[in-house]
């Protein structure tokens, strides 16, 4: 899976923040706003990868338990999937 | 087709109908060299006529086609559009933001009605446009239904969020509150080159700009709160 396209993200204000342009801004017209973690993952997904990588990912660059890492991609996963923002 | 001076950028739009030469005559300007040219398709004018469900003339349609299309274009030139109510005193802006019925255009009407020294730049979509460093608020022809604007611009040293209330009452507010509240104020571009530029434009606005949130009545209160604590000018 990966992020639909379309999407800018940019830092403003020591917030991280993603607007929808383009074919995105057809289906989901509002702002989204991310943590530190949101961002890595969110960067990750700019091509094509899978559930067990963006773990592995996540247990690479952080000091957090796998199941934590698990949890914490599975419950950032279904958010975008809920507002539609994977392709 | 017809040359303006809007927010210190020399402009030529193309028009089809008469309606936007009547709002923007104050601004008419002959001048040698465009900065650039402005036009609105028969298609704009039509999807923007459906978009009112009909309601609005195709000639107004035009007009608002032609706003939209310039504030695209000014993105590129370090401006953008803000909505919201832009009031001055001594040069130095204040600008009134929140949600459509929010009570911007009220207040900012009740603050020249008690206080004659200051104006109102723009009551409803002011140009802010980025000139060494400083943001500078600009009155341009479209003013909302009020159609309270100046010609004239002003550098803005606050942004204020309104909120109705029984009490009111006014506080700084941490940037983040702010960049969340103040996103529903823009008029975010479709293009990615220029949705990227209106959130570089908009860090750097932010970080330079105090912001505040007043909750408050519609009352004389609320006007000497306001001016007290973003107008007055020492």
């Amino acid at each position: 899976m990966k992020v639909k396209n379309g999407f800018v993200l940019r830092e403003v204000v020591g917030e991280i923040v993603v607007l929808p342009t383009g074919e995105a801004a057809a289906s989901f017209n509002s702002l989204i706003t991310l943590n530190e973690t949101g961002k890595f993952l969110w960067e990750k997904l700019a091509v094509d990868v899978s559930e067990d990588e963006l773990v592995s990912a996540l247990l690479q660059e952080y000091e957090v338990s796998e199941e934590i890492a698990r949890q914490d991609v599975r419950n950032f996963i279904n958010i975008m999937r809920e507002n539609d923002l994977l392709a | 087709m017809i040359k303006c001076r809007i927010a210190d950028f020399n402009i030529i739009f193309h028009n089809r109908y008469e309606f936007v030469e009547n709002l923007c005559r104050d601004y008419f300007s002959e001048f040698e060299q465009a900065d650039f040219s402005i036009a609105a398709s028969e298609d704009d004018i039509r999807r923007e006529h459906s978009a009112v469900g009909g309601l609005m003339s195709l000639d107004y349609c035009e007009a608002t086609c032609l706003y939209r299309n310039l504030c695209n274009e000014i993105l590129l030139l370090d401006a953008f559009l803000l909505h919201g109510a832009a009031v001055e005193k001594d040069g130095q802006a204040c600008i009134f933001l929140g949600k459509s019925g929010g009570g911007k255009s009220t207040h900012a009407l009740l603050l020249t009605q008690y206080y004659p020294d200051l104006n109102i730049i723009n009551i409803d979509k002011p140009i802010i446009r980025l000139i060494d460093g400083k943001f500078f608020a600009y009155g341009t022809p479209w003013c909302g239904k009020e159609g309270v604007q100046t010609d004239a611009r002003a550098e803005v040293k606050a942004i204020c969020f309104l909120e109705k209330a029984a009490d009111n009452s006014i506080c700084r507010i941490e940037d983040f509150e702010a960049v969340n509240r103040y996103f529903h104020q823009l008029l975010i571009p479709k293009e990615p080159q220029q949705a990227v530029k209106l959130l570089t434009l908009t860090d750097r606005f932010l970080r330079r700009t105090p912001a505040y949130l007043m909750r408050c009545s519609i009352s004389y209160e609320a006007a000497q709160l306001s001016y007290n604590t973003l107008l007055e000018t020492r």
